[in-house]
């Protein structure tokens, strides 16, 4: 639990897959991040705005097909969290298009947009699932160490 | 096949000089020795010449000459007559005869006029013969042509063609419904609802009928979603261009052979049913790639937090119990996706049995699910034993997949009620629980394949969205349906009907 003490950053997981929460939370709390948990778009939404974390990692596919969508679109229109870099995962095949205004991270993976448009401030980055325990921390670094 | 000649004379001198001649000359011959005889033998038919006596007792020969013609107008009748007179010459041709041969005659005369009006016979035949001929064939080209407008009329898709500049020569009623009345002739683009044919045509038609173009027209939301083809129409190309076969665009000749391109001609089919499917099948894949994904990725990313040592050996135990509960959902999930592919070539095998034995094997299989999430599992058996002509299979999944759904769905110390009853023809098998309930807002889409309540209640909780679905399909297959009645925070009850012919 290498780096268990340091406290990093803040990182907000929403996931309505038990599991995988688990997973990033063991994975991102053995990094030396403080994480917090979501498994509704909803409660996300609402820790989001109390806790102001410092990365959320959103998946899509929640109680709809595209709810994560709707999660980034509704943090991106509060000032209170248009900041906060996101990622977001999904286990769903490419069939669902990525809304465009998304689509920064591709180009960029893991890479902050902050000054390409004050709405973009979110480093938005899209990953197919699997993502693995170690890859995922290291996206997270990556962000908070810029 | 020598001619055929009746003569018909009183004299038997006559009738005996002309069958000799005749005879010897390659004919058949036969002979009758007055009017009413050789009228007989003109009704069986088959000759190609008579040889007639004018003067003859009884049925005279002008009579037999008319009657003859009535009988057979192609025979070739030639008088015979001892005073020659222009009257009775004149009147005998009214009456249809060919020629006249007067008394004595020689046997170089009769060879003469018989082999004449024989050889008149034989043209005037093969012209008949070619005449009819000709006609069957006008016959079969207009039938082949009626033929042909008769299928592309009753064609369920809408056929058009149009000319070289576009213009409109040729549709089917099918077609009608997106034309502007009075079309015919008149540019594509001005009479068709659909305007960007005429694009597509002019396309078509550029590319010297090089290529076919398919593509699905712009319809309305909602609209039947509608595919059209455009293909060229080729001039005659030759033998080659029929060798050819079809083309690489799958419509119309070959093009590559060569030939002309004279219009184009667009098939316009109803695809809306094909779309939804595609659609459909689409959704359902993506639906089962994230049903698999999320299971593996959960297991992939406990596994690595072991092996990497990111996780303490203590609390191993934990993670890989999780790591097994996850991979038996796959297992149900791989199950019950064989179970939807099976309802679509049902494999059924039907018998009579009592519920009760589908029952008691459900309970087994359940009992230790039931155990771990302290659900208690009631059966309300009937008085009577009930028995059904089913599916073992299918009526058992029934059972099992409600019973399961009501021990996951519920809450420690809840309970499952599992019990059934005939009404009429059918089963009715019912599972209460006292679970915590469906919000009514998913009341419609339970039953969806993969559709799931998805919230902070369930989130826990495994499954593949796909046990309902089959328990529906199940029940429709037995000509029945399944009802869900549910009170959030309470309990479900869900009723599932099935014709399957019970009895005590």
């Amino acid at each position: 639990m290498s780096g268990a003490s340091v406290r990093r950053g803040v990182v907000l997981v929403i996931d309505d897959d038990r599991d995988l929460l688990e997973v990033d939370r063991l994975a991102l709390e053995a990094a030396g991040y403080e994480v917090h948990t979501a498994t509704t778009g909803r409660e996300g939404l609402a820790l989001a705005r109390s806790l102001r974390p410092d990365v959320i990692v959103l998946d899509i596919m929640m109680e709809t097909l595209t709810e994560g969508f709707d999660v980034a679109s509704a943090l991106m229109d509060d000032p209170a969290t248009r900041r906060i870099p996101v990622i977001m995962v999904s286990a769903y095949a490419q069939t669902v298009r990525v809304p465009d205004k998304f689509r920064v991270g591709q180009k960029r993976p893991g890479v902050g947009a902050g000054p390409l448009d004050g709405r973009l401030a979110l480093a938005t980055a899209y990953y197919e699932k699997p993502v693995s325990p170690a890859r995922l921390v290291q996206i997270v670094d990556r962000i908070l160490t810029r | 096949m020598p001619g055929k000649v009746l003569v018909i004379d009183d004299e038997a001198s006559i009738r005996l000089a002309c069958e000799k001649v005749l005879t010897a000359a390659g004919y058949e011959v036969e002979v009758a020795a007055d009017g009413a005889e050789g009228l007989d033998r003109l009704a069986a038919g088959g000759f190609d010449v008579a040889l007639v006596d004018l003067k003859m007792p009884g049925v005279d020969g002008m009579e037999v000459l008319r009657r003859a013609r009535e009988m057979d107008p192609d025979l070739v009748a030639i008088v015979i007559t001892g005073y020659p007179s222009y009257e009775s010459v004149v009147e005998a041709i009214k009456a249809g005869a060919y020629d006249y041969i007067p008394k004595p005659f020689s046997p170089d005369e009769l060879r003469t006029v018989v082999g004449r009006g024989y050889e008149k016979h034989e043209l005037e035949r093969q012209a008949r013969m070619l005449s009819e001929e000709r006609a069957r064939n006008l016959a079969t080209i207009a039938e082949e042509r009626g033929r042909l407008l008769t299928v592309i009329n009753s064609m369920a898709d809408g056929v058009m063609v149009t000319d070289r500049e576009g213009r409109l020569v040729l549709y089917n009623p099918a077609a009608a419904r997106w034309l502007a009345p009075g079309a015919l002739g008149r540019p594509l683009g001005e009479v068709c609802r659909w305007t960007e044919l005429e694009g597509l045509v002019r396309e078509v038609i550029a590319t010297g009928g090089l290529r076919s173009l398919s593509t699905d027209l712009v319809c309305e939301k909602g609209a039947p979603t509608f595919m059209v083809t455009v293909a060229p129409v080729l001039g005659d190309a030759g033998p080659a261009a029929a060798a050819a076969g079809p083309g690489p665009g799958g419509a119309g000749p070959d093009p590559r052979a060569g030939g002309e391109v004279l219009g184009a001609v667009l098939v316009l089919r109803d695809v809306t049913e094909l779309r939804l499917k595609e659609r459909e099948r689409a959704n359902f894949m993506a639906m089962v790639c994230h049903e698999i994904r999320a299971p593996l990725s959960a297991i992939a990313g406990y596994l690595e937090l072991m092996l990497q040592g990111v996780v303490g050996q203590e609390a191993w135990p934990e993670l890989l119990e999780r790591c097994r509960a996850r991979a038996e959902g796959l297992v149900a999930l791989v199950r019950d996706m064989l179970d939807l592919a099976r309802m679509e070539t049902p494999v059924r095998q039907v018998e009579r049995f009592p519920v009760r034995e589908v029952v008691e094997e459900s309970l087994a299989t359940l009992a230790p699910q039931a155990e771990r999430a302290g659900v208690v599992v009631r059966v309300e058996a009937p008085d009577e034993e009930i028995v059904v002509s089913a599916d073992r299979f299918e009526l058992g999944r029934v059972v099992t997949n409600l019973l399961s759904n009501a021990i996951k769905f519920n809450r420690p110390r809840g309970s499952a009620t599992l019990s059934w009853h005939r009404e009429g023809d059918y089963l009715v098998v019912r599972v209460e629980d006292t679970g915590i309930g469906i919000d009514p807002r998913h009341l419609p889409r339970l039953g969806e394949e993969f559709y799931r309540v998805r919230d902070e209640a369930t989130a826990g909780i495994p499954g593949s969205g796909l046990g309902l679905a089959i328990v529906r399909n199940i029940a429709r297959t037995y000509h029945g349906d399944m009802c869900i009645r549910s009170e959030p925070g309470a309990g479900t009850t869900v009723e599932v009907r099935l014709a399957c012919s019970p009895s005590a």
